[in-house]
């Protein structure tokens, strides 16, 4: 579609969801006509709404949204590339007939965790085809999401040099490359996950185990 | 093309097949012509991360190669998922290792070999004692694990005690989330036979791809007489008096299909030597996972021990017919946080599944339902599309089926709730694949006899999964292990003493 200026219908009927789609969109929330740097924002603003809705962020609980300022829904965004803007789109504007012709980044909070739920349920969408965009979306954006936030985004690169060879600590000996720190709360903190130990740690554990099951 | 040097025996490939197979010839082997040990080179596509690894602790090449290998690794994987370096990856994760058993012998001789337990036996008390194999006792199990236990004797089920394959294990679960452990406490073929092996002689040859084998027609005759691999995009000839193919159950056929060796109807005009078994008869295992959520913690922690514990074996009939094997494997160790996340038990969103993470970790427990012995059915390597083909069929899905509802049963009594799993269809999986390239009396029905000697093309031999002729009632690594001492044993003692 290059830079040119397309319709919405123009846009579904050559992304091959065609006519479908049309008709679960409210008629009142289709604009003529959009920029694709407005269609990109307008993803990105879904992607990240989907984000927060999947894993809140509370004062003193940091969450999806904490990650923000590492960009963390472009590199969530990396991944989604199977979910075409025309999708997003039905996605977006599927909240209109449940939520009172208001599309999903119109939403309260309580109010996008409960529309998550009406597409799990399924009951409220009768129209099979878009039933089945709508879960596409949210079942690959909560893989998407989790992946990335639970992999430790972004203390999930260990630091190289220009020849790739990873950045010890200074003084480490050992090889213990493990990306994560205590500056920022990420996915493995909230579960407990430390990643490789630390030598000091492995010594520890060496010692408890010499006493049960080694041989040297 | 340059020419490399000429050796007594080449092997091809540096896994488990391969090294034993290696390490023997090098040791024992005689060229009966000068009298003098063997020239033997063996070939491996991966690097070698070498060192003189010490079992809990490493070394420091290797700490850090393996600390890193998750994001490094594409480019040493092969397109069926294992990995190319030298000492091969067939023993993964928790190191699990089990000898055959007396019924994986039968099976063996039934399919038209002589590899029974008394043959077999100095083979497998070598590996018995070469993969420290062992069980570990109850105070490095989980509570997960003693619960199943229990659970499991309370149901009147006989109960075995997993084994391992591993010396000074740290139980930081870090080879789950990888292939590999950092501390080197996983016995494989580099810790304890090439290291030896190359003290008689043994030349490594790292980073080289095998292409093709040089097959040569010597009037009605087929004979193998060297093999072309590619070295940092450098194609080099080596010439070889008897070759050792030791690829595993995806490589081997694969590279004897690009030498012209398989079936017509795979290779059309490129045919040299016809054998419609390369590639057909893969064997394997095919599994379920059942899992549930435990109120009270059933790990250890953290970074809790790797998997051993216990399982139970269950059989639909005599002859161990259509074995399953139903393993606690999830019930200690570590789950990576991101497929926690994503487990059956997790709610689907939100606070809710926060508050999941935050402390499932230590809660959530699996048993592992695999089917040792699949019935009736027999799949095959695609050699052009290089893809597993593997349907089953109705006896396989069936009694997974069984085991699914065995394992849920099990879960129930030990207090699981969210039970999940036991209705999927099951996974099949290359990793424990066999057969691919048969081993058998009748050259209609096999590639290689019992001696390991190609039906069809002289001085090539087979030594790895692949000539395995059925699946085994454990994890692969201990019989390829044990049929690799075989292997050696006789090829020392019919050529080369």
């Amino acid at each position: 579609m290059g830079k040119k200026k397309v319709s919405r219908r123009e846009f579904l009927k050559t992304s091959g969801v065609g006519p479908a789609a049309v008709t679960v969109l409210a008629p009142g929330l289709i604009q003529a006509s959009q920029s694709q740097k407005g269609i990109a924002l307008q993803r990105q603003e879904i992607f990240a709404a989907l984000g927060d809705t999947l894993i809140p962020t509370d004062p003193g609980d940091p969450g999806y949204k904490t990650l923000e300022k590492y960009k963390i829904t472009q590199e969530v965004m990396k991944g989604l590339t199977a979910i075409s803007d025309a999708e997003l789109e039905i996605f977006n504007q599927g909240s209109s007939q449940v939520f009172a012709n208001r599309g999903f980044l119109q939403l309260t909070e309580s109010q996008r965790a409960d529309y998550l739920r009406l597409i799990i349920d399924g009951k409220e969408f009768s129209d099979k085809a878009q039933l089945g965009t709508l879960r596409k979306v949210y079942e690959q954006t909560r893989a998407r999401v989790f992946t990335v936030f639970y992999q430790n985004y972004p203390e999930n690169v260990i630091a190289r040099d220009r020849n790739g060879i990873p950045i010890l600590k200074p003084g480490d000996k050992h090889q213990n490359t493990n990306p994560n720190t205590r500056e920022l709360v990420t996915g493995w903190d909230i579960a407990g996950f430390k990643g490789p130990l630390t030598w000091e740690e492995e010594e520890e554990r060496r010692a408890k185990f010499k006493k049960i099951n080694w041989q040297e | 093309m340059s020419t490399g040097k000429s050796y007594d025996v080449v092997v091809v490939g540096s896994g488990v097949g391969g090294s034993i197979v290696a390490a023997h010839l090098a040791e024992k082997g005689i060229n009966l012509r000068t009298g003098q040990r063997l020239r033997v080179a063996m070939l491996e596509a991966g690097p070698y991360w070498k060192g003189s690894p010490r079992p809990g602790y490493g070394t420091a090449l290797r700490r850090r190669m393996i600390t890193n290998f998750i994001s490094d690794s594409p480019p040493n994987l092969w397109p069926w998922g294992m990995m190319k370096i030298v000492g091969g990856t067939a023993l993964h994760a928790g190191a699990s290792v089990y000898p055959p058993y007396d019924v994986d012998y039968q099976h063996w001789v039934e399919e038209g070999t002589d590899w029974t337990a008394e043959n077999c036996q100095r083979a497998e008390a070598e590996v018995r004692r070469m993969y420290n194999i062992h069980a570990e006792p109850d105070e490095l199990l989980s509570r997960g694990n003693l619960l199943f236990r229990e659970t499991v004797r309370k149901m009147g089920r006989e109960v075995h005690q997993a084994l391992v394959g591993r010396k000074n294990c740290l139980y930081t679960g870090f080879c789950e989330g990888g292939y590999f452990c950092r501390y080197d406490s996983r016995m494989t073929p580099l810790t304890n036979y090439i290291p030896q092996a190359e003290n008689y002689g043994l030349e490594v040859i790292p980073e080289a791809t095998v292409e093709r084998l040089i097959i040569e027609k010597r009037g009605t005759r087929k004979v193998v007489s060297g093999l072309v691999f590619r070295n940092k995009g450098r194609a080099v000839q080596l010439r070889a008096a008897k070759i050792v193919i030791s690829a595993g159950v995806v490589g081997t056929p694969l590279l004897l299909y690009r030498s012209g060796y398989g079936a017509r109807e795979d290779l059309g005009s490129k045919l040299i030597v016809e054998n419609n078994n390369i590639g057909k008869h893969l064997d394997i295992h095919a599994a379920v996972v059942v899992s549930g959520y435990f109120d009270e913690p059933i790990k250890d922690g953290a970074r809790g021990p790797a998997p051993a514990g216990f399982f139970l074996l269950d059989d639909a009939g005599p002859s161990a017919y259509g074995r399953l094997r139903i393993k606690d494997s999830g019930m200690n160790g570590i789950e990576e946080p991101w497929m926690l996340a994503q487990s059956p038990q997790a709610p689907a969103f939100g606070r809710e599944h926060k508050e999941f993470m935050k402390k499932a970790r230590m809660h959530r427990g699996g048993i592992l339902v695999v089917l040792m012995k699949p019935e009736g059915y027999r799949g095959r390597i695609n050699l052009r599309t290089v893809k597993m083909e593997y349907e089953g069929n109705r006896i396989i899905e069936q009694r997974l089926r069984q085991g699914g509802e065995l394992a849920r049963e099990i879960l129930e009594k030990m207090g699981a709730k969210k039970i999940a799993g036991y209705d999927m269809p099951p996974i099949y999986h290359i990793a424990h694949g066999v057969s691919t390239c048969k081993a058998g009396k009748d050259p209609r029905v096999s590639v290689v006899n019992e001696k390991f000697e190609s039906h069809d093309i002289e001085n090539l031999f087979i030594c790895d999964a692949s000539v395995l002729p059925r699946s085994a009632s454990g994890d692969a690594i201990g019989p390829i292990a044990t049929v690799a001492g075989l292997a050696a044993e006789r090829i020392v003692a019919n050529h080369f003493s």
